[in-house]
């Protein structure tokens, strides 16, 4: 007990600096969360509506059902019929994507040739899918016109058909109806927050026992050595809780109920409690007093980058992600990336999520082996 | 009370401890004198079981010690060489941490902590921390903790390094309280004054070994030197320096920067002699230095080199 008294003085003594840790942290993550947000990211589907401009030089009706059928779907901008004024539009982006009727184009029409010209920057995704909508439209004019109709007729049908909305809805195939909850997104980077706070905060307070005079007075005192490692998980564990604690209110605050509300909340708490663990492990394992920060840096994001917190992990490559199966945050992403998609849990993801969580709790309970057998070899060698 | 037999400790190629035997009797400041590497702290951290050792046996109130030993532990009282103290712990908070890691009542503890802190003076500086006390302050700190739960046998490692000569005094004489109080002590230094001064019984040690051992009366004895004359003379001759050594009692000479260092067996009007024998000379010579011997004396003897070295 008088062990366990020493680390809660000395936690006490910090409690400023391990609050300030977790905030910094914690904010970092939400920070990125939001970040990834804002850019939209999140939604499954979002429409789009491209620059476009017409060039009439023929002046038939094909140029203004083309015209008005760009307009539906796109936004009309007005230039000068110009190369140099096109090339200079399209340089600042203030077009993306130029369509030029030429003379004789409802003649090429009919016969089946190229009616209409396109200019677009060069490998611009987005005016691929306009050219695709243009090569469409005129594809269906040229049905009408082979069925027997007039131009106008044609076009008035083409045009028409334009008007038919489509209604897009996502197959609630994961019983979010299809949305990724915002507080996923935010367990996504805890890892982050738990590894770079538990590792300052856990070197802060465990560096006054790593003196070799205070442990070989530790050690010769009448304290049974397990009394002594006890003492010290009971530390781990206090700070853990704050870090745990502190990341879970905040969500909880920022996402009203956030995962507390989740049908998985159990998975989100335990998965999030591991992911503590393993980082408390780390944190004892490399609480050195010197080089603290630069080693919580390494350590914290190196297992965030390769781990899939800051980067989906169908980007990484092959061999990193090889690499990245024995890591606990790739298991921990893997988990929440599972969490997000489906609210209902197949018995195949729910094995999923038993390996990582095992997976996680060996890593954890390694490092703590580790450190423990560290320990004992100090204590031997005096 | 503490037997240690035939301790051997290696680190590798390097003999540590060479068959080092001791035994040290209830009541007693003993005193482990040698210079630095000469194994002290190794023969300390192997009696506390903090090192494993590749042979011999170490007995304290007859039970073999062990790492587990801890009723054993209970009655010992550490003092490290470095102040081994929290940072940020209060002076009663590193005092009370430590005397709780062998006294589990809490009021019982409580007693035993105010007076380690009258004990050591430290009762203005209570509620201060570490760094804010001056060398000797803090020494005097370090010792508290290793005292506060009034163990039988007190082993302190070197407690005056880098201590101001007042504050050494005030914990030299703080040693002697409590063996009085009834604590038997083992005090290692390589400071021989000190050892002098408070040590009932000394061991030597030199490469881990014991090189000789007895009270500082009982050591100077095994030794030639009774008396060492020291005079500032000038320009004495080859001749000269050969004559007084020729004198009666005297066996060996030194002169080395104007200072003539004459060693002599344990007799009368040493001095008397080699002043005579100056002024028949009609050496000028100044200041004048007669010394017993001292610890250092019977270390140089024995190992040809000096303890400080």
């Amino acid at each position: 007990m008088i062990v366990f008294k020493g680390y809660a003085v000395i936690i006490r003594r910090n409690i400023g600096v391990i609050l300030m840790y977790i905030v910094i942290f914690a904010a970092i993550a939400l920070g990125i969360q939001q970040a990834y947000l804002s850019t939209g990211a999140d939604k499954g589907f979002s429409s789009m509506k491209l620059k476009v401009a017409v060039i009439d030089r023929e002046g038939g009706l094909l140029a203004d059902m083309l015209r008005q059928r760009m307009a539906q779907d796109q936004k009309l901008v007005e230039i000068e019929d110009d190369d140099q004024v096109i090339q200079e539009e399209l340089y600042y982006s203030n077009v993306e994507y130029v369509m030029i009727i030429p003379e004789g184009a409802e003649e090429k029409l009919r016969r089946g040739e190229m009616a209409v010209q396109n200019i677009s920057v060069p490998g611009s995704i987005a005016s691929y899918y306009v050219e695709a909508q243009v090569n469409n439209l005129l594809n269906q004019l040229r049905v009408w016109l082979a069925s027997g109709f007039s131009m106008e007729e044609a076009c008035q049908r083409t045009l028409a058909l334009g008007e038919t909305q489509a209604e897009v809805t996502l197959k609630d195939v994961n019983g979010n109806a299809g949305i990724r909850e915002g507080y996923n997104y935010y367990f996504a980077y805890m890892p982050y927050a738990f590894l770079g706070s538990s590792i300052l905060a856990v070197g802060l307070i465990t560096m006054e026992f790593k003196k070799k005079g205070i442990r070989q007075r530790i050690q010769s005192s009448a304290v049974p050595f397990w009394k002594q490692n006890l003492a010290m998980a009971g530390a781990l564990l206090l700070i853990g809780g704050l870090v745990w604690g502190i990341c879970m209110i905040l969500q909880g605050i920022f996402y009203r109920g956030g995962a507390f509300g989740s049908p998985n909340a159990g998975i989100y708490l335990l998965n999030s409690i591991l992911c503590i663990l393993t980082a408390l492990s780390l944190g004892f394992l490399t609480g050195s007093p010197t080089a603290l920060n630069g080693m919580n840096n390494v350590i914290s994001l190196g297992l965030c980058f390769l781990g899939g917190v800051f980067v989906p992990l169908e980007m990484l490559g092959e061999g990193v992600q090889k690499a990245a199966y024995f890591l606990p945050t790739y298991w921990y992403s893997v988990i929440n990336g599972l969490l997000g998609d489906y609210a209902a849990l197949s018995a195949q993801m729910q094995s999923t999520i038993r390996k990582g969580f095992l997976i996680q709790l060996l890593f954890a309970a390694a490092c703590f082996g580790i450190t423990l057998m560290i320990r004992k070899k100090q204590a031997q060698e005096g | 009370m503490v037997h240690i037999e035939n301790l051997v400790k290696r680190y590798g190629e390097l003999l540590a401890l060479d068959h080092l035997s001791l035994d040290i009797q209830e009541g007693e400041i003993f005193g482990l004198l040698g210079p630095n590497g000469s194994g002290k702290t190794t023969a300390i951290n192997c009696l506390l079981a903090l090192l494993k050792y590749d042979k011999g046996k170490i007995t304290i109130f007859g039970q073999e010690i062990q790492p587990d030993s801890y009723e054993l532990k209970r009655e010992i009282g550490v003092v490290p060489q470095q102040v081994a103290v929290f940072e940020q712990m209060n002076v009663y908070e590193n005092i009370d941490y430590f005397c709780g890691l062998y006294v589990w009542d809490k009021k019982e503890r409580r007693n035993l902590v105010e007076e380690a802190i009258q004990f050591a003076g430290l009762e203005d500086y209570r509620k201060m921390l570490p760094r804010k006390l001056s060398g000797g302050l803090l020494r005097r700190l370090n010792i508290a903790c290793g005292i506060a739960h009034k163990p039988k046998l007190i082993i302190m490692d070197e407690p005056t390094v880098a201590v101001d000569p007042q504050s050494r005094n005030r914990i030299l004489e703080g040693i002697k309280e409590m063996n009085r109080q009834g604590s038997t002590i083992i005090y290692t230094s390589h400071y021989m004054e000190e050892v002098e001064q408070i040590c009932s019984r000394i061991v030597i040690m030199d490469r881990g070994r014991s090189i000789a051992s007895g009270t500082a009366e009982e050591l100077k004895k095994l030794i030639r030197t009774g008396e060492t004359v020291r005079i500032e003379a000038v320009s004495l001759t080859e001749e000269q320096i050969h004559a007084i050594r020729e004198l009666p009692h005297v066996f060996r000479t030194d002169y080395e920067d104007l200072i003539l260092t004459v060693k002599c067996t344990s007799a009368n009007h040493n001095l008397i002699r080699v002043l005579n024998y100056l002024q028949q000379q009609g050496v000028s010579f100044g200041r004048v230095y007669s010394e017993l011997p001292t610890l250092n004396d019977v270390f140089l003897e024995i190992t040809g080199k000096e303890l400080r070295d």
